[in-house]
């Protein structure tokens, strides 16, 4: 039952909009006879008026050359022709045809004798008039051909104008989504003499349907119940127009609907309005001369919207492939670092696990606490490498951020060197922590700064000789309301060109280090990564630096707003 | 009374104390299985939710450890339900969980929380805490007038406490939030409950204000407080009296 009725509603609704549309556009219509009829009658009314002053004005000329000179004969033929042709010359084509002819029955019957009769004496009088008339008729047709030219020149050069801002507008939008809303709002407006009412876009979506991505209305179209126009009703019609790439015309009582499908099938557009738009919509495929401005200004437009949803779009999929060879190129540099970085631990662990297992060997206490430390170091250094892999994989992977808040940093300091302390990694350095204030707060995931600490004290530790300081500063900069955060460390320090590629992921320093008793630090190369992803992803910076005497510190600032 | 954590070991109430472990992964399960048995305590292992509630009601454990993220009933929902008919302390075993998981778990049931992966040791002292929780509370708690913990000791009936026989001054509030840390001492109290015991319930979200505390308390009391040995931090859920130092 309630489906019936909605349909019922439906029905109803749309009938109303189109009885709305159709009133709408009949009022429309009227109105523009009108105004065309007042505007010839205002042409006759104005060469009628012109011609009478003109000739008045001659008239009076004439008398008072009588009074001053009264025995010579002057010829004001002359002077009526120029008078009369600049005058037509400044007129529109209709109403200066009209004063010409005007002019040479006026001049006829007041200046040519017989005065006050349209007949002629004088023969020769009959060349000149004859001649006048042909003058100002020629003279009429230049004037008002170059009137026209004119016109035709300032109308194309202001909708050029009005494309080359469209197409600007275009040309700044990467997303389409964005880029509809303008080309139809740009239609209804450049279009708004030619008759259209509405305009919308089109577009198949990704299951092949069509659907409406925006719609703009003319300023003449005031009426508000247009806005709810039922996109059903035309959905067949722009659905078979894309299929056949031709386009379709459907017209309800004074409306004329066409669905014109844009190039390689892209979309339709949809205009609506008076019979008049069909003027703008007979275009050849080619660019013509016979096409009026509008009808071309049309055509062009149509092309600029294909090629912009085209260019959306292969933007898009440029967007896809690039995300597609990174994740490929992390999933190939995590392939190489698994083998790498992840066998090691795991060797040791399974070398030290099947020593202990052995019944046959008698393992003294040593050893057996050697083994297991062994087991256990291994295990926390497989630990460490997927605590990273994680992290970058969710920052990159823009799963759902951790909730931030107001943390002390002295805290999270404090946890990671615990964290660090119980895996045993700092018993060879001194650590020194220097915060400026307790608490020291700034806005953070707690969880994801304390693993920056972690890899930047860490890290530290690996580069510098046992005995070292390590310093761990905090402190607030209150002007660019941050705090910042630095890991000194007495190490080998870092080539300077190297400063900035240490933070790429996989990147590894391969530094000697003369301390080990294998020379060259084991990293996976994900330690620095992982930090620059949690502090962009923070809005904070992260950056090295070589210290003046031996060492490095690193240095990472939170906001504290 | 001086409490000593190492003196009850595995004992409770004079009998050896029984430890039932929830976990569904065989190998951790038989690990705890192992290394608590050795401790001394009376271990039973379960690997699903349903026969672990059965157990608590049946063979009556004096702690439970529970694995989070078990395939049948979550770890929240089977403290919600253990908690409609048992007091027996929960300690909940997870591998990361959000903040808010881990304060929706300890305001559900949940005595305390250990992130996998974890040391034996810290369980076990995390056991024992349980153990002398429940051994109080079976007991008067107005024994209790003495509370000590590394070179502190605490007279709750004159509100004084002593580092090294010498007095430490502390403000009123700061003395209350040590006097709750330490009657949940070894156990995490969150930010909330420590606000509302303290400054009132109106105070509940005023973090900044027990961080204050906190680092005002740590500077008397912490042989250095940039790295603090009694009152630790739990991150992002609260803090801890460590009692075992």
């Amino acid at each position: 039952m309630i489906h019936i009725q909605k349909i019922k509603k439906s029905i109803t609704n749309e009938l109303n909009i189109f009885s709305d549309y159709i009133t709408n556009t009949i009022i429309l219509q009227s109105h523009k006879i009108v105004n065309r009829n007042n505007a010839v009658w205002k042409q006759i009314r104005d060469a009628v008026v012109y011609v009478f002053v003109y000739t008045l004005l001659i008239a009076l000329l004439r008398w008072l050359l009588r009074q001053i000179l009264p025995h010579s004969t002057v010829n004001i033929s002359f002077l009526y022709l120029l008078g009369i042709i600049w005058l037509a010359s400044t007129s529109r084509q209709f109403s200066s045809g009209l004063m010409s002819v005007l002019a040479f029955l006026t001049y006829d019957f007041f200046f040519i004798k017989p005065y006050y009769l349209l007949t002629i004496d004088d023969p020769s009088e009959w060349i000149f008039l004859s001649t006048f008339l042909m003058i100002s008729l020629i003279i009429t047709f230049f004037a008002s051909a170059l009137h026209k030219r004119e016109q035709y020149a300032v109308d194309s050069q202001m909708r050029t104008a009005a494309l080359y801002d469209l197409s600007q507008q275009i040309a700044a939008v990467h997303e389409s989504s964005t880029l509809f809303p303008i080309v139809t709002a740009w239609i209804c407006k450049q279009f708004d003499k030619e008759g259209i009412l509405a305009c919308s876009l089109w577009i198949p979506t990704e299951t092949g349907d069509l659907a409406i991505r925006s719609i703009a209305y003319s300023q003449q179209n005031q009426n508000p119940t247009l806005a709810q126009f039922d996109a059903l009703h035309y959905q067949k019609n722009a659905a078979t127009s894309l299929v056949s790439t031709k386009q379709t015309r459907m017209i309800e009582q004074d409306l004329s609907t066409y669905f014109i499908p844009l190039r390689n099938q892209c979309g339709i557009l949809m205009v609506s309005g008076t019979p008049m738009i069909e003027q703008l919509l007979t275009f050849v495929p080619e660019l013509d001369t016979r096409q009026t401005l509008p009808a071309k200004q049309f055509a062009t437009i149509c092309d600029q919207i294909a090629l912009a949803i085209e260019r959306a779009a292969l933007q898009n999929e440029a967007m896809h492939a690039a995300t597609l060879r990174e994740s490929e190129r992390l999933k190939d540099a995590l392939l190489g670092s698994i083998t790498h970085d992840l066998r090691t631990p795991i060797t040791a662990i399974q070398t030290a696990a099947s020593s202990l297992t052995q019944t046959d060997i008698n393992i003294d206490k040593t050893s057996y606490i050697i083994l297991i430390e062994k087991i256990m170091g291994s295990s926390r250094r497989l630990e460490n490498i997927v605590a990273n892999i994680l992290t970058i994989s969710r920052y990159e992977g823009k799963a759902k951020a951790a909730p931030r808040s107001l943390y002390p940093i002295n805290d999270v300091v404090a946890t990671a060197l615990d964290e660090l302390d119980t895996s045993g990694q700092l018993q060879d350095h001194r650590i020194v922590i220097d915060i400026a204030e307790d608490p020291l707060e700034a806005i953070m995931d707690h969880v994801a700064i304390e693993r920056v600490v972690i890899n930047l004290v860490e890290n530290a530790v690996k580069y510098s000789p046992p005995k070292s300081k390590i310093t761990i500063k905090a402190v607030s900069n209150t002007e660019s309301q941050v705090i910042i955060v630095q890991i000194y460390d007495e190490g080998v320090g870092i080539p300077p060109t190297e400063l900035q590629a240490i933070f790429k992921k996989f990147y590894r320093l391969d530094q000697e280090l003369p301390w080990l008793p294998e020379k060259i630090a084991k990293g996976t190369g994900l330690g620095l990564a992982a930090c620059l992803n949690i502090i962009q992803e923070h809005q904070g910076k992260i950056w090295a630096e070589n210290l003046p005497n031996n060492g490095s510190v690193f240095n990472f600032t939170l906001p504290v707003k | 009374m001086n409490i000593n954590v190492s003196e009850n070991n595995g004992v409770s109430h004079g009998k050896l104390a029984r430890i039932l472990v929830v976990d569904d992964d065989e190998a951790i399960g038989k690990a705890m299985h192992i290394g608590l048995t050795k401790t001394g305590y009376i271990v039973k292992w379960v690997g699903n939710s349903k026969q672990g509630m059965e157990l608590i009601s049946t063979w009556r454990p004096d702690v439970v450890i529970l694995d989070y993220e078990m395939p049948e009933i979550n770890g929240l929902t089977f403290c919600q339900q253990v908690r409609l008919w048992s007091q027996t302390p929960i300690i909940v075993l997870s591998v990361r969980s959000s903040d808010e998981d881990k304060i929706e778990l300890l305001s559900n049931g949940a005595d305390d929380y250990l992130v996998k992966p974890f040391n034996m040791n810290e369980l076990i002292a995390r056991i024992q805490v349980e153990l002398r929780h429940t051994a109080h509370s079976a007991v008067a708690q107005s024994c209790d007038a003495i509370f000590t913990f590394g070179d502190i000791s605490i007279n709750f009936e004159q509100r004084q406490v002593l580092q090294k026989n010498v007095e430490v001054h502390l403000t009123p509030n700061e003395y209350e939030v040590l006097k709750y840390l330490a009657t949940n001492a070894g156990r995490v109290v969150t930010h909330q409950n420590i606000l509302r015991a303290v400054w009132g319930p109106q105070f509940e979200d005023e973090n900044h204000y027990l961080r204050v505390c906190i680092a005002q308390m740590r500077r008397k009391l912490e042989p250095e407080a940039e790295r603090p040995r009694y009152i630790v931090t739990e991150p992002g859920i609260g803090y801890r009296l460590k009692i075992n130092y």
